[in-house]
């Protein structure tokens, strides 16, 4: 009975019966020594793509010659849109800062938004990381202190409980918790460069940096509506205004407009006191922003746009009369008072033309507006809408000549660059099992 | 022959004394002369590279890359088990019918239970042994091979009913 190997090896004899092929082993050897140079050269080709993306970024994100942080603190000449992926200026303090600059920030899993801080002396640009703050507030008179609202994140909702007080320049951050936990955001503003002024549970409270809390004032705090040298401005009834004056906490200084004027905030009184600037809305005719159309009778309106009134105080306390600053300006929005006859303004100066506000064409810029002439001086070129409409300056700066810092670094989007990254690596990998595959004898 | 590397006259030795085995062997897992020469020619290529560190003891690395070898192409020619409704036709006929059926019958098996048939049952190699040369587990030599021989059986009846392992 023949056994399975005995059939198989039966059929084994119906094998070919050929000479053996010539040159076997120099061919074996050329096969072998093309599929090695191949292999070296696809991982060759991907291990220099890889350090181009590593050398692109590492380019990309590394940090200009900065000045030393020994030089005289200024504005910037140029404010630019943060990157999201700019390094944060994580446990080490930024120094005196110049402004501060809203931005979306890069995370893994999505953006968020933070705030830049630029830096006064060196103009380096970095996200602030301030321990225990959920998003910052305010800057002080001489960008030295940054002011945050402190708060606790449960569930991925914030929930702003107090003030926080960063020292830019030790790193010290104070805290302050409300007893209720209720505060009245739009009320907490720099009062000088040693106090915040603040309310919560309804009661208006002065916070002296260094105090371990505040201490309630009599003074009610209203909303905040813009500035007053190097305090904050709070509305007044209908028509006016007051502040704390900064030397003596607890004095307040009123300021009564002439007759109801429909003014926009925000406004700026001088560093004297003896000056107001406020905007005002205006009609230009024929022109119709996108926002407006025709009225419920069938009319169109007329677009609204926006002026800079002024007016002297007088010390008698009695109401002020506004007249219009001579000066083209589109949609300015006042800054502060860089001296008594000049004034800061964020002016949009778009090159196509457009008056609209908020034209994501437009450009905008700082400029310092004469408010008798009306002539106007560009001060800081702005990269865009973003950089300059929730941007905080530090205000002690406005008087200042600005000065040429170089452009913060533009790192490459992260994801992008893991994605690169990934990609390459795939495409490597599938590059020399193909070759192998290819040149398989 | 006085000019010849010493590995390449190890290995040129070794082929002239080898390579009809390894025909043999690789026309039972190919099923056509064609395929048996290719197959015995890439095997040859691919050894060479490593031949100064097989060169002692050859055999095992050459069955190894020649069994895998030959599941690796019969996949890539996207080999498909047919189902079929109806079991196929009995062998039956001439000793030359016997080995065209089992030749047919061997190449309607998965490659991997042809390997593992043609290494155990052929090449006599041991589970382990073949195992190894085809980088399987041991309990996978021992399901391919019942399944392929329960197959073997199904598709040639007549012709390996009475043969004995």
């Amino acid at each position: 009975m023949p056994t399975l190997q005995e059939r198989f090896a039966d059929l084994a004899e119906d094998a070919p019966v050929s000479p053996t092929p010539p040159r076997i082993w120099d061919e074996g050897r050329r096969r072998a020594r093309r599929r090695r140079i191949g292999t070296a050269v696809v991982a060759v080709a991907t291990l220099v793509a890889l350090a181009t993306v590593g050398g692109l970024a590492a380019h990309r994100a590394s940090p200009p010659r900065y000045a030393g942080s020994d030089s005289t603190p200024a504005l910037p000449s140029r404010i630019y849109h943060p990157s999201p992926w700019l390094s944060g200026w994580g446990d080490r303090p930024p120094g005196q800062l110049s402004m501060l600059i809203p931005g979306k920030r890069g995370g893994w899993p999505h953006y968020h938004w933070g705030t830049v801080g630029v830096s006064a002396t060196t103009g380096a640009y970095h996200y602030l990381d301030i321990p225990g703050c959920l998003s910052v507030d305010g800057l002080s008179p001489d960008g030295k202190h940054v002011s945050c609202f402190a708060g606790t994140v449960t569930g991925g909702r914030e929930v702003i409980t107090g003030v926080a007080i960063y020292d830019t320049v030790t790193g010290h951050v104070d805290r302050w918790v409300s007893p209720s936990g209720k505060l009245a955001l739009n009320t907490v503003t720099w009062n000088g460069n040693d106090s915040v002024t603040l309310r919560a549970d309804g009661t208006s409270y002065l916070w002296r940096i260094g105090r371990a809390a505040p201490r309630p004032i009599r003074t009610h705090l209203t909303f905040r509506v813009g500035t007053a040298g190097t305090a904050g401005l709070y509305t007044s009834g209908r028509d006016g205004f007051f502040y704390l004056d900064p030397a003596r906490h607890r004095r307040e200084q009123h300021i009564t407009l002439r007759r109801r004027a429909s003014t926009i905030t925000p406004a700026s009184v001088s560093p004297s006191g003896r000056r107001i600037a406020v905007t005002h809305p205006t009609h230009t005719e024929g022109f119709v922003p996108a926002s407006s159309g025709p009225t419920p009778n069938g009319s169109t309106r007329t677009a609204a746009s926006i002026g800079v009134q002024v007016g002297d105080v007088a010390r008698s306390g009695g109401p002020v009369r506004l007249r219009q600053v001579p000066a083209d300006l589109q949609w300015p929005q006042i800054v502060g008072w860089a001296d008594e006859q000049h004034l800061l303004v964020v002016n949009q100066v778009s090159p196509l033309g457009s008056t609209g506000a908020g034209d994501p064409r437009g450009r905008y810029a700082l400029d310092r507006v004469d408010v008798v002439s009306g002539q106007v001086v560009q001060v800081a070129a702005m990269s865009d809408q973003q950089s300059s409409q929730g941007a905080v300056f530090a205000s002690s700066l406005l008087g200042d000549p600005t000065r040429d810092f170089p452009a913060p670094p533009h790192p490459l989007n992260q994801r992008l660059e893991a994605g690169l990254v990934v990609g390459l690596l795939l495409l490597g990998g599938i590059g020399l099992v193909l070759w192998r595959r290819h040149v398989r004898p | 022959m006085s000019d010849l590397d010493p590995r390449q006259a190890g290995f040129e030795e070794f082929v002239a004394a080898r390579r009809p085995a390894l025909l043999r062997t690789a026309y039972l897992l190919t099923g056509t002369h064609a395929d048996a020469e290719d197959l015995v020619q890439a095997t040859l290529l691919r050894v060479v590279p490593r031949w100064s560190r097989i060169a002692t003891s050859p055999e095992p690395y050459v069955r190894k890359v020649l069994a895998r070898e030959s599941v690796t192409r019969w996949r890539g020619r996207r080999w498909r088990e047919r189902i079929v409704a109806q079991a196929p036709d009995v062998a039956t006929g001439p000793p030359a019918g016997e080995r065209l059926a089992l030749r047919d019958a061997l190449a309607r098996l998965s490659p991997r239970q042809r390997a593992v048939l043609v290494l155990r049952y052929y090449d006599d190699l041991t589970e382990a042994a073949t195992a190894e040369a085809l980088g399987i587990s041991i309990g996978t030599v021992k399901s391919h091979a019942r399944e392929g021989l329960a197959r073997l059986r199904a598709l040639a009846p007549t012709f390996l009913e009475d043969a004995t392992l």
